[in-house]
């Protein structure tokens, strides 16, 4: 199996490395959002034709906003609209933002919670 | 330029086996922009990670999807098994790729059944769903159930198939590979159903790739991509090529598929000549920690799965990518120019999985 690799982005620089990618011939296969009690990252992951993978790993917080890359891959704003929907964190700038709506989730930023905090 | 116009097209419609919900902005019959929703039944599974140690996940996430129901389970357990350095046994590896191409000739099946019915062939839509039945007989004989089969495990595989009934199997999927030729005629060389898919929803080799499309759908486009190809399980072991059509419309996509059950076939045949005789599943000790991505294909295309564990037998994350998420951004761009008589031909395509969606 293959192994993955994950380079360090910050939100201010995202775009361009995203931008970067599109140049080298990847494409967007998915965004996600990963939290522990003392972290929170958003992990972007890029695959060429030949199946050669790199994921970015982004910190941020609840509340954060960080811009879309929607621009470069037009499909992150479906990723992009999860992540707000789900742990709360705000994209700028997507191709089409849903305002919350995306999910209809009956507890708002349900994954962001601890398993205390949303008493699961 | 025609007044326009927005239409709701689901996500309760008599033609949509799924919950899916597009905004079509209309010019008179023709689409020129669609906006999709979705989330209207997301049930957090995911979250339940929380709650249930590793082993227990296997079961929550085989339930994610009734018809991929046992690749969830299969991708669960590789990446699990890839963060805790367990290697399984190469029989556990030959039944999970067995039961992996199972899988995907019933869900094709299934399919090609939505599709013909979507087109007015309601006997050709019964006869595909006829030769189904007897896939899913060969999954309740070798593990019990129909749809969900709890056969995957973390470090192998529950049960064994035993090589007379290998055999078995493989004299049945001769009768069922026969039957498909039959109605694979239909699909290919029929004139109505030609003069439906054909031009229609044209997904282009580049919009394909730039746009994240997966499964039939990306090599119905003429992208040679296949994640079987990084030889996980056993198809390192198998020969193969992915099925590929260079059109980018439905008759293309729908095509892929038809080959694709036999490809299915092919690789079943050479997985049980090749099974090797051993142990189905190793022990498992301690907890995982690390984390892991792990890229598989499923009928409906390429499915990611990222696992997070801490140490402690309850996984801080766990992330399924499913296919349709995919493929949706790919269906915005078939959409424009189509007729609106078309859309939910041009939608089923993409072999919507809402269930997987919403997981």
């Amino acid at each position: 199996m293959a192994e993955y690799t994950y380079f360090p982005a910050l939100p201010a620089d995202i775009v361009d490395q995203a931008a970067g990618y599109a140049r080298k011939g990847y494409r967007l296969i998915q965004i996600h959002c990963t939290n522990t009690p003392q972290e929170m990252f958003i992990i972007y992951t890029f695959e060429k034709e030949d199946l050669t993978c790199e994921s970015l790993r982004m910190e941020v917080q609840v509340g954060d906003t960080v811009p879309s890359i929607s621009g470069d891959f037009f499909g992150a704003f479906l990723y992009e609209n999860e992540i707000h929907d789900l742990y709360g964190v705000n994209f700028s700038g997507m191709a089409v933002d849903f305002k919350g709506t995306f999910y209809e989730t009956a507890v708002k930023q349900a994954f962001s919670m601890t398993n205390t905090e949303n008493n699961i | 330029m025609g007044e326009r116009t927005i239409i709701p097209f689901g996500p309760q419609h008599p033609v949509l086996p799924e919950p899916l919900h597009l905004d079509l902005i209309m010019e008179d019959e023709k689409v020129v922009g669609a906006v999709p929703s979705i989330g209207f039944v997301h049930r957090g599974l995911e979250k339940l990670v929380e709650k249930r140690d590793f082993h227990e996940m296997m079961y929550v996430i085989e339930r994610i999807c009734g018809i991929c129901s046992f690749i969830h389970g299969q991708g669960y357990c590789q990446t699990i098994e890839a963060i805790m350095g367990v290697e399984i046994p190469d029989r556990a590896k030959y039944l999970r790729t067995i039961w992996a191409e199972l899988s995907r000739v019933h869900s094709h099946l299934l399919w090609l059944g939505l599709m013909a019915d979507a087109f007015g062939f309601e006997s050709l839509f019964m006869h595909c769903w006829r030769v189904r039945e007897k896939i899913l007989d060969i999954f309740e004989e070798t593990t019990g159930g129909r749809v969900i089969f709890s056969v995957c495990k973390v470090g192998g595989v529950w049960k064994d198939i035993n090589n007379a009934t290998l055999t078995r199997i493989v004299s049945t999927l001769h009768v069922v590979e026969k039957e498909t030729k039959e109605l694979a005629k239909v699909f290919i060389k029929d004139y109505t159903v030609q003069k439906r898919t054909r031009g229609v929803g044209v997904l282009t080799y580049k919009e394909a790739f730039d746009l994240g499309a997966v499964g039939p759908t990306l090599r119905g486009s003429g992208v040679r991509q296949d994640l079987r190809q990084l030889g996980y399980a056993a198809y390192g072991e198998l020969d193969f090529e992915p099925v590929v059509e260079i059109d980018g419309d439905c008759y293309a996509r729908t095509v892929v598929r038809v080959r694709e059950v036999f490809q299915s076939f092919d690789l079943i045949y050479q997985a049980v000549g090749k099974i090797p005789d051993g142990d189905i599943e190793v022990k498992v000790k301690g907890n995982p920690n690390g984390e892991y991505l792990s890229r598989l294909e499923q009928p409906r295309g390429q499915v990611i799965y990222y696992g997070k564990a801490n140490g402690t037998k309850y996984l801080d994350r766990f992330r399924v990518r499913t296919p349709t998420f995919a493929n949706i951004a790919p269906l915005l761009k078939m959409l424009p120019g189509a007729d609106l008589a078309d859309v939910p031909i041009l939608a089923l395509t993409i072999d919507p999985c809402i269930s997987c969606t919403e997981r």
